[in-house]
């Protein structure tokens, strides 16, 4: 009796979750058609001339990146804005990023003045290029991430803020094309994310992705999939309802008087950047202040993706902890009708399919197994279930390809197009039940209120010519 | 209350949903006599549909591809033929002797590289090109590809091409672009309607541009700069002493954006009735282009006395681009207060020449730390970059 319960109660469950991934998906399809079109080339020569474009500090925290830290603060500089500054904090790298960054851009030690005061580890100094160029470096005792981007904002001086991550790439327009919400409507948008595209086997030349590959190791294939699923579909449907939650911390764009008012990124968890979308929606809503947090699919940043499976699972255990300790910050905003879209959709959301998604869907497998093993449910209909399973989470990778390609369509070979099916396909044939475990392992982990751990990045670096 | 947008996104996502269940409903219905269970039913008949999903989605992301791939193979082969002979016509003004297409790949090229040449070109090729897309019915292809296209891109690119050809064809779709509701062929027809130089239509556009969004504003700033002599004689006056404080702001700012000398334009008024206080930051931030007097100082000292940091930051950049070493006590005032106005205040002096750098030195030795940090930032701005 307890099994034919449990049983209803998780084809019930798995029928609202793939009710609300097929809304999504058809919402982000529909969205993305109705959506601007990216400044074409002439927009962008008239607007890197205009007084009107609000001015953006980069913000670039880097930590042991003297490898490639000259390439990047190279290819940051050579955005295309009309008035950008990057502002590199060095967070206590001990591999000599800080003199790799004085040696390179002839910094002399200055006496910028921080304009906020948002509490952060000890800066033990401020640097400015002798050279003409828009380049400020913060050296400071080392305090994670969220910290140093803290300290970034203290610094800061213009209208808005890019947080980006030193290694990877944006592309040149990509700060232009981040900032159009803050253009068409200047009276509401408080943030807005770009897009992350997986750089892995992509053809790098002075600091721009040059040829676009589908890479070589599978695990990257499935993540190119999983970001597509999760920025063409997920973001732009969830940004057009206005409960965004997410702005990835590789790559996005704040108000700054509005970060500083808020006291800047919160230290105390992993997924920061999640946590101060969520509070931006939650300060505006309760002082009624007008709230928008966009997403623009022009805007492209690409990335490294882990490619060995013990980074991966870190990284995933990260994203997850993140995930489950911003709804416990903000459970006050699940459900409430005050907090209108956030509260009622996108909260909710992640609630349901993120948090509780994980443990149900492994309840499921176990159930199932236990059905099996006893005689319970015959085999038939555990395949059939499998099978449907299998079939919806092709669909839904098959669409953002399909999204992938209305959109942006950066991979130029059909090859790799058919590619990318097949990595969708495969993906839900022991990736998506390992990626499962962890997220099961991550919110154990939260609950257990284990300490938090961010891990080495392994990265291979890009494939340069 | 949700947009137009929204409700369309929303009505089409629900079609969708409905259709989809209505489908999978029939399919299990069908489903009925093969299989008893009704959960089992249920799942075969999602399965089904998600296959053919599947299967038609990727045939036909694969199909458009191929055929996308194949359609450009065969415009590449066109290509240079077709421009070649565009350009003949542009810059020898050679006449098309072969008929003109009536439809499909060169028909396709050829508009495309009339498109290019009348982009790309000035006048007189540009008015060849232009002539032979009228003669053609490229401008007839264009005008209703603005009128009954739904894709923002068609529009926009009908209205860049019908802009060099509206001394031809007329402004009607220009005109009615004005009121599109994609802001980039908003600013595609007002820049064509800028570059005509008739000044009704200047004055309608700049009219129309101070209730538009910062996006079309900062899109045909610099267009607008050109005609800036025109504005200051005849709206710019009408509109500062009728126009709405939104459109006077916007008016402000515009003057501002374009950093041009404005001799004629007299702030005092403004700035002496105490209503328009609150315009008080932009009309500083014109000062350096405008014709002031002594009696600026008295403003700017009220002003820096203020609680006001963006009022007061104004005041103590004005009075560091006007160099007025009078104010160096009212700006040292203000050092230790907020930190973006005390920067403000300590660049300013050290805009003041030497006796400002003395001043600043000063202060930079002394126990405020807070006003000595930024004493220090400004020096060092001059020394450094120097």
């Amino acid at each position: 009796m307890l099994y034919r319960w449990l049983e209803s109660l998780i084809i019930a469950y798995v029928a609202l979750v793939n009710a609300t991934y097929f809304v999504l998906m058809l919402v982000g399809y529909f969205a993305l058609r109705k959506k601007s079109d990216a400044f074409s080339p002439k927009d962008i020569d008239v607007l890197l001339k205009s007084p009107f474009v609000p001015s953006v500090s980069v913000l670039a925290p880097a930590y042991n990146e003297a490898a490639t830290i000259r390439d990047s603060v190279r290819s940051m500089l050579r955005l295309r804005h009309p008035r950008h500054e990057v502002i590199v904090i060095n967070d206590g790298s001990a591999d000599g990023t800080l003199d790799a960054l004085i040696d390179e851009f002839r910094l002399y030690r200055s006496s910028r003045v921080a304009l906020a005061e948002i509490p952060t580890a000890a800066v033990r100094g401020v640097y400015e290029s002798r050279d003409p160029i828009p380049l400020v470096v913060i050296d400071k005792a080392n305090g994670g991430k969220a910290d140093a981007l803290n300290c970034g904002i203290n610094y800061a001086r213009n209208d808005l803020l890019a947080a980006v991550d030193a290694d990877s790439i944006i592309e040149r327009d990509a700060l232009l094309q981040i900032s159009r919400p803050f253009l068409e409507r200047p009276e509401d948008t408080m943030a807005v994310g770009g897009i992350i595209r997986v750089a892995n086997d992509c053809v790098v030349e002075h600091g721009a992705v040059v040829a676009v590959k589908t890479p070589g190791n599978w695990l990257a294939r499935f993540q190119i999939v999983e970001y597509l699923r999760a920025f063409l579909a997920g973001r732009t449907a969830l940004s057009f309802a206005n409960c965004l939650l997410v702005i990835s911390g590789a790559f996005g764009m704040f108000r700054r008087k509005l970060v500083v008012e808020m006291g800047g990124y919160r230290v105390d968890t992993m997924g920061e950047d999640m946590e101060l979308v969520i509070r931006i929606h939650r300060y505006c809503r309760e002082r009624h202040i007008p709230c928008r947090v966009a997403f623009i699919s022009d805007s492209v940043c690409w990335t490294e993706v882990p490619e060995s499976r013990r980074v991966l699972q870190r990284q995933r255990i990260r994203w997850q902890r993140g995930c489950a300790e911003c709804m416990i910050f903000h459970k006050r905003l699940i459900g409430n009708v005050r907090f209108g879209s956030v509260g009622l959709l996108g909260m909710p959301y992640f609630l349901i399919c993120e948090i509780f998604g994980p443990f149900v869907e492994l309840t499921g497998y176990l159930i199932t197994a236990a059905g099996l093993t006893l005689q319970w449910i015959p085999l038939s209909s555990a395949l059939l279930f499998f099978v449907v399973s299998v079939l919806f989470g092709l669909l839904l990778s098959v669409t953002s390809v399909l999204f992938e390609e209305l959109t942006i369509c950066k991979y130029p070979n059909p090859r790799d197009v058919a590619r990318l099916l097949l990595a969708g396909l495969l993906e839900n044939l022991g990736y998506r039940q390992v990626l499962l475990l962890w997220r099961v392992r991550a919110l154990f982990q939260v609950l257990a209120k284990k300490q938090r751990s961010w891990g080495e990045m392994e990265r291979r670096g890009f494939q340069r010519v | 209350m949700l947009t137009r947008d929204a409700r369309e996104v929303y009505s089409k996502t629900l079609a969708v949903s409905l259709i989809f269940f209505l489908v999978i409903g029939s399919i299990q219905h069908l489903l009925q006599h093969r299989i008893h269970d009704r959960v089992f039913r249920w799942a075969t008949a999602f399965a089904l549909v998600q296959i053919i999903a599947i299967v038609s989605l990727s045939l036909g992301l694969l199909a458009s591809r191929a055929w996308a791939s194949m359609k450009k193979s065969i415009d590449d082969q066109l290509r240079p033929a077709i421009r070649d002979r565009v350009m003949a016509l542009a810059f020898e003004g050679e006449s098309w002797s072969s008929s003109v297409p009536e439809r499909g790949p060169a028909r396709r090229v050829l508009e495309e590289s009339v498109a290019h040449a009348l982009v790309t070109l000035k006048p007189p090729r540009r008015d060849r090109i232009a002539q032979f897309a009228v003669e053609w019915k490229f401008a007839a292809q264009w005008t209703e590809e603005f009128a009954s296209s739904r894709s923002k891109s068609v529009r926009r690119r009908a209205i860049s091409l019908l802009g060099p050809l509206s001394p031809i064809v007329g402004k009607t779709a220009l005109s009615a672009a004005l009121h599109d509701e994609d802001p980039i062929v908003r600013s595609e027809a007002s820049r064509a309607l800028l570059i005509q130089n008739d000044h009704a239509g200047v004055e309608n556009v700049f009219r129309s541009l101070l209730s538009e969004s910062l996006l079309v504003r900062a899109l045909l700033a610099s267009e607008l700069k050109r005609h800036t002599r025109f504005w200051l004689n005849h709206t710019i006056p009408v509109l500062l002493e009728e126009g709405n404080r939104l459109e006077v702001e916007r008016c402000l700012e515009m003057l501002i954006a374009w950093k041009r000398a404005l001799p004629t334009f007299d702030v005092l008024p403004w700035l002496s009735r105490d209503r328009d206080r609150s315009l008080w930051p932009l009309l500083f931030a014109l000062l350096p282009y405008v014709a002031v007097d002594d009696w600026i100082e008295d403003y700017l000292i009220s002003a820096l006395a203020s609680n006001h940091v963006p009022l007061q930051c104004e005041a103590a950049k004005a009075a560091g681009r006007l160099r007025l070493e009078r104010l160096i006590p009212a700006l040292s005032a203000t050092l230790h207060q907020d930190r973006q106005l005390g920067l403000a205040s300590a660049t300013a002096i050290a805009q003041m020449g030497e006796h400002g750098e003395r001043h600043l030195e000063k202060i930079a030795a002394g126990s405020d730390r807070r006003a000595a940090a930024v004493a220090m930032e400004a020096l060092e701005h001059i020394t450094v970059r120097v």
